[in-house]
């Protein structure tokens, strides 16, 4: 035990790695929230007047409703009078190549390791790069435009392709969807836009780099991927966040819309500020991410490496409507110290012979608090509809939790409906049996806790997957090699 | 033994007890009857329940000299009867060792705060608190073995849309064992709202099984509320096969007291035509080296709905628990709904704990087995839900009521295919 318990010390005592801070000239909207922050913002970002409108619509909406509390997680009540709302680096020409822009913010990504250039030249990874609200840079654009494939930033979708944003942008995740859906539908700074047409197959990954980088600035991206018929897209999103005192909040929204026989494979790694050793600071992220299976056959797929975040309340979900379409989920959610997460997925079934599969794998340790939630859903037309949901959380160190809360609703005598899950610690067994073989106890952790998470790291692009594994040797330093 | 007059007499003048139930009181008229907003109370809307039903109180008669008891196919150690929840002494005749007296008499102290307790905000059980009449206090004695099941037949018989409750403890001496057979029975055609709180005390050592058979009239409205206590290296177990009522409701929650418990749940509920049953389920592992084990099976035919929603709960001290959840569920019909919600929440790090849950159908493969080896359809399908139910019959230990209990679901199976 003498060793574990070493192990779990040094794990409580690693620093977060990203915590640099990119001293950028900020324009910034006054604290607080009012109809006249939305007109600032609609304003600042030349929106038309029909997204002013909505946004507004969206304010009203979210004035009448109350902050939830149902999920397993504590934190101090927000106030959303102290926020700022609106923070964009300072606005200049837009860059004809990357020697123009700005070197800090260059450093910055190289420090995250995603330089540009070599992204451009080696991987063949489009970045559409959002540093506090703003997209910077959009590499391999003309290439994608060849294909026909939209990828920008959402503001330039609203100027650009207002007849696509006013079709969907609401259409999965609807303004009074929810507290913080709807906050984000009033203020959302910006985001992605991505939209292939159809029977085309994206030929790079699209990979958006998000990064909170202003002090009390709360972060609202709005993310809206439609795939046409027989299209297919793999989407990845990475986050990391410099260390910072104030907890910050983080509402975004994504929305994923597939039509007949597309496919959407959308890829998180999160690494956000989960807060020091003494559970101070930390981003809150309060997320909505949900995806429409709209068209027969047609897939979504999400998988998400969770490591960051002081408070996480997440559930990126599937609505399966068209008839054997596909819904997946596979998450990897790691708490240290005094970090909570409540995530997990929801998988409505409508159509008939709709299929999901749920792998959640939970590692909690020091002293945080881990839960899965999750709900399948078979409508009383899913005829033939299959789900099979696994959930393992793993503890480590006796002053965290692990919790499982699935809800399985089944209206339809034809479906199939499967559920397990275990908790339990790393076997001493296991522990021994690399012991015995010369590998030491801190590497053994770290072979065991990889082996738990394989079956999802292997849904991950190849770069991410090693991303993801860094990320979380980190975040479990010295008990993961 | 106390006579009727004396039970009647005895109703709760323990004042300890009347604080008590003045706070549950107060408690359910802060909350009120829970919204299905309440996850508790999730899939049943008991609000609905209570406006579609207008239940009231009446005036609930206490004795009767004209019942009837069940006739068992196996010999009994004894039997307790219960009339509109009161004790009837002439009615009953006791195996030695077991003592009754008013519930009030031994509700005092730390027992009477623990039955009187709502760990969780259940509004429900508060207003089953207060409003409860009182029932009986059975004492099973210290290293007292009561081999054959013991009888508990409570029969009710009120006014049509009447509502009642009534409060039971029992307590297992050090290292008894003993074993209660719940049966029911009501007037016809009297619709009736009943609470049923049992709170369960097992000593040191001490084995209790408690099998609960829920097949009243469509009459019946029932929400019961099991509770038990476990002193170190004791074991309780409850097994409930819940067939009948149009509204079934159990709240079960066992907590550990000492080091060393067992507790095993199971249950197999079939909701059919207009019936809705409802099995929460809680086990509090407080102390380590316990172990648990939970089978619920349910089968929805018809229109029925079918909810199972259980809970482990593993305290920060609880290390080497092992704890198993299971529910299994068949869907018979376009019409039918099952809910379930299995939980774990884990604060310890040396710990078994897994659940499963599955919701589906009966193999079409093994029907086409038996017919084509001259089995017909209903009969095979039949054959297949006994097999299901069987797991959870399997763990009676008792072979005469394990027959009992396989006999009950088998006509009601019975029943199934040939209505249709």
């Amino acid at each position: 035990m003498s060793d574990s318990n070493k192990i779990i010390d040094q794990a409580v005592s690693s620093e977060y790695k990203w915590g640099f801070y990119t001293d950028l000239e900020n324009d910034t909207a006054p604290p607080g929230l009012s109809e006249d922050t939305i007109r600032f913002i609609s304003a600042r970002k030349e929106e038309p007047g029909w997204m002013l409108d909505w946004r507004l619509k969206a304010f009203r909406a979210w004035e009448q409703m109350t902050e939830p509390d149902w999920a397993h997680v504590q934190y101090p009540k927000i106030n959303y009078q102290d926020i700022i709302y609106y923070s964009a680096p300072r606005k200049g020409p837009k860059y004809n190549s990357l020697d123009e822009v700005d070197p800090e913010i260059l450093e910055t990504f190289n420090k995250l390791g995603i330089s540009l250039e070599e992204q451009k030249v080696l991987s063949g990874v489009a970045v559409d790069a959002v540093i506090d609200s703003i997209s910077v840079k959009t590499t391999f654009r003309e290439k994608l435009s060849e294909l026909g494939i939209v990828f920008c930033s959402m503001s330039e979708a609203i100027k650009e392709y207002p007849e696509l944003v006013k079709k969907y942008l609401g259409s999965v995740v609807p303004v009074r969807d929810n507290y913080f859906a709807a906050l984000n539908c009033a203020v959302f700074s910006d985001g992605s836009f991505v939209y292939i047409p159809k029977g085309v197959r994206c030929p790079m990954e699209l990979s958006t780099y998000f990064r909170i980088n202003a002090i009390n600035t709360g972060q609202f991206e709005r993310t809206l991927i439609v795939a046409d018929e027989g299209s297919y897209v793999s989407y990845l999103e990475g986050c990391t966040a410099p260390m910072r005192d104030e907890n910050q909040l983080h509402a975004a929204v994504v929305e994923l819309v597939a039509l007949r026989d597309a496919e959407i494979k959308y890829s998180t790694v999160q690494n956000w500020y989960p807060g020091n050793k003494e559970g101070k600071g930390g981003i809150y992220n309060f997320v909505t991410k949900r995806g429409i299976c709209k068209g027969d056959n047609s897939k979504i797929s999400w998988t998400q490496v969770e490591t960051g975040s002081a408070v996480t309340w997440k559930y990126p979900s599937v609505i399966l409507k068209g008839d054997h379409s596909i819904g997946e989920f596979y998450s990897v959610a790691l708490t240290n110290n005094f970090q909570q997460a409540d995530t997990g997925t929801k998988m409505i079934h409508l159509g008939r012979n709709t299929r999901s599969t749920i792998v959640s794998k939970g590692i909690s340790a020091g002293k945080s608090n881990n839960s899965y939630r999750g709900l399948v859903k078979i409508g009383r037309e899913a005829e033939g509809a299959r789900n099979f949901s696994q959930c393992d959380s793993l503890l480590i160190g006796s002053t965290c939790g692990a919790h499982t809360f699935p809800y399985i609703e089944c209206d339809n005598p034809s479906a199939k409906v499967e559920h397990e899950a275990t908790t339990s610690k790393i076997a001493e067994d296991q522990l021994f049996y690399c012991n015995q073989r010369g590998i030491n106890t801190e590497k053994a952790v770290s072979l065991i806790v990889n082996g738990y998470c394989k079956e999802v790291f292997n849904q991950l692009p190849m770069e991410f997957a090693v991303e993801a594994q860094k990320l979380l040797s980190i975040s479990l330093e010295g008990s993961v090699g | 033994m106390l006579t009727e007059t004396q039970v009647k007499t005895a109703g709760w003048g323990n004042t300890e007890v009347q604080a008590l139930r003045a706070r549950a009181l107060a408690f359910f008229e802060e909350k009120g009857l829970p919204e299905v907003k309440n996850e508790l109370y999730k899939y049943s809307n008991i609000q609905r329940l209570f406006t579609e039903n207008g239940f009231r109180e009446t005036e609930l008669k206490t004795a009767t000299d004209t019942l009837s008891l069940p006739e068992l196919p196996f010999a009994t150690s004894g039997t307790l009867v219960l009339y509109n929840g009161v004790f009837q002494p002439a009615l009953s005749v006791l195996p030695a060792g077991v003592e009754v007296q008013a519930a009030g008499t031994i509700l005092n102290g730390s027992l009477a705060a623990q039955t009187f307790a709502l760990p969780e905000p259940d509004a429900v059980k508060a207003l089953a608190l207060a409003t409860a009449s009182e029932g009986v206090a059975l004492l099973i004695g210290e290293n007292v073995q009561v081999a054959k099941p013991l009888l508990v037949f409570s029969y009710t018989d009120v006014e049509d849309a009447s509502s009642l409750a009534s409060l039971h403890v029992l307590t297992a001496g050090k290292n008894a064992s003993a074993s209660v057979l719940m049966l029911h029975a009501h007037a016809a055609e009297k619709r009736f709202f009943a609470q049923q709180v049992w709170q369960y005390f097992t000593a040191e050592g001490a084995a209790l099984r408690v099998y609960d058979m829920q097949n009243e009239g469509p009459e019946s409205y029932t929400i019961n509320h099991f509770s038990a206590l476990q002193a170190a290296n004791s074991t309780f177990s409850l097994t409930t096969s819940s067939t009948g009522s149009a509204f079934m409701r159990n709240n079960v929650r066992a907590e550990h007291a000492g080091e060393g418990c067992h507790t095993e749940l199971n249950g197999l509920f079939m909701p059919s035509e207009g019936q809705h049953i409802d099995n929460r389920t809680f086990v509090g592992h407080m102390f380590p080296n316990c172990t648990s084990d939970e089978l619920y099976k349910g089968i929805a035919a018809a229109n029925g709905k079918g909810v199972f929603n259980g809970k482990v709960y593993v305290a920060r001290d609880a290390q080497k628990t092992n704890a198993y959840q299971s529910n299994k569920n068949v869907l018979l019909s376009r019409e039918a709904t099952i809910n379930s919600k299995p939980e774990l929440e884990i604060y310890a790090d040396d710990v078994k704990c897994s659940h499963g849950s599955t919701t589906g159908q009966l193999d079409e493969q093994s029907i086409f087995y038996m017919q084509a080896r001259g089995i017909r359809q209903a009969e095979a399908r039949k054959l297949l839900l006994l097999a299901f139910a069987n797991d959870v019959f399997e763990r009676i230990p008792d072979m005469e009521l394990r027959a009992f209990f396989e006999t009950e679901a088998g006509q009601r199976f019975a029943a199934l295919y040939r209505s249709r």
